[in-house]
């Protein structure tokens, strides 16, 4: 519960914060988190926009959410609703959040473009890299602590009328 | 086995093979058109996946090159080539071998995210290179067509049931 929250946290300053910056010839450019999603749509690329746009930013952000709503309520006693629906998202969600590699991406771009121009990473990344890592680890919990949680949904569903 | 045993889905195989297919005839468009287009003072040059992985080691980032060329270029065909290995093994598969296919499966399913790297690279050089004339970097069609590929073989993946590995393939004829 501990690494969904953390992660949901972290994803504010992520998308409000610089992300890297770039100086050359006296011009510094800042980019954000969806920069690059806005330079694509307006260069008519919309479909890949859409997919960096999700992949990278809604759905981990979607997954964290769901990890959350799964666990919070039952640590405050409250019965959880919508299980079933739920845990279908967290198996869709798992496969199309991958913010893991957009961090390896922004890495491998800052490596390339090193030589050339003068780059800056902000905060907004480090948030990014923090997210994307409480992302994993959540999910990994949660894959390890799904016997019982499962067992818990079973139960909840049996008492339900 | 009990031959009466209701046979899991095989229509999910041939959704998953033809998903597979449409991502292979476009990893050929994706290879062949230039992803990106980098506009500096010295001229613009555009780079096809490969040779912009030949650029990153020409600059001495062996490292990254590796990186993106495992990425963009093994990932996405060894994935193909092992998704077609287990539909064709849906046929034919001795009942020993679903145990090993099944991990094949597993492998499949999580390393093929990683392709998405190029994607995510395109669009974060989109938008951070823009100084204008003197250095700007343009995503390019082929970019798309990877894109379209990666995202089919994720559904193709998604659409293969690993259950049908763990059917009986010739059942006793009484």
């Amino acid at each position: 519960m501990v690494f969904s929250v953390t992660g949901l946290t972290l994803a504010v300053p992520a998308l409000l914060l610089p992300f890297v910056s770039a100086g050359k010839l006296g011009i510094e450019r800042t980019s954000y988190l969806f920069t690059g999603v806005g330079s694509l749509w307006d260069g008519g690329m919309r479909s890949l926009a859409a997919l960096v746009f999700l992949c990278g930013g809604l759905l981990p952000i979607a997954f964290l959410a769901t990890l959350a709503a799964l666990n919070v309520p039952s640590r405050l006693g409250w019965r959880p609703r919508g299980l079933r629906l739920m845990l279908r998202m967290v198996n869709l969600l798992g496969r199309w959040a991958i913010p893991e590699v957009q961090v390896l991406a922004v890495l491998v771009a800052l490596m390339k473009l090193g030589s050339i121009v003068e780059v800056t990473v902000g905060p907004g990344f480090w948030c990014y890299c923090a997210m994307a890592l409480s992302l994993l680890v959540a999910q990994r919990s949660f894959e390890f602590g799904a016997a019982d949680s499962e067992g818990a949904a079973a139960g909840s569903a049996a008492s339900l009328p | 086995m009990n031959p009466g045993a209701p046979r899991p889905r095989i229509e999910g195989s041939s959704t998953s093979a033809a998903l597979a297919l449409a991502a292979a005839i476009m990893l050929v468009p994706a290879n062949l058109l230039p992803v990106l287009t980098t506009e500096s003072a010295g001229g613009s040059r555009s780079d096809t996946i490969f040779s912009g992985t030949v650029e990153l080691w020409r600059q001495g980032l062996g490292a990254i090159a590796v990186i993106v060329f495992a990425a963009s270029i093994v990932i996405p065909i060894l994935k193909l080539a092992g998704l077609g290995w287990l539909l064709a093994s849906t046929r034919s598969a001795e009942p020993g071998d679903a145990r090993r296919l099944t991990r094949v499966y597993a492998t499949i399913d999580f390393i093929g995210r990683w392709s998405m790297l190029d994607v995510f690279l395109a669009a974060f050089l989109a938008g951070l290179v823009q100084f204008g004339r003197s250095s700007s970097v343009v995503p390019r069609a082929g970019i798309v067509a990877f894109a379209a590929a990666v995202v089919l073989t994720v559904l193709a993946t998604q659409a293969f049931d690993p259950k049908v590995l763990w059917r009986n393939p010739r059942p006793p004829q009484p």
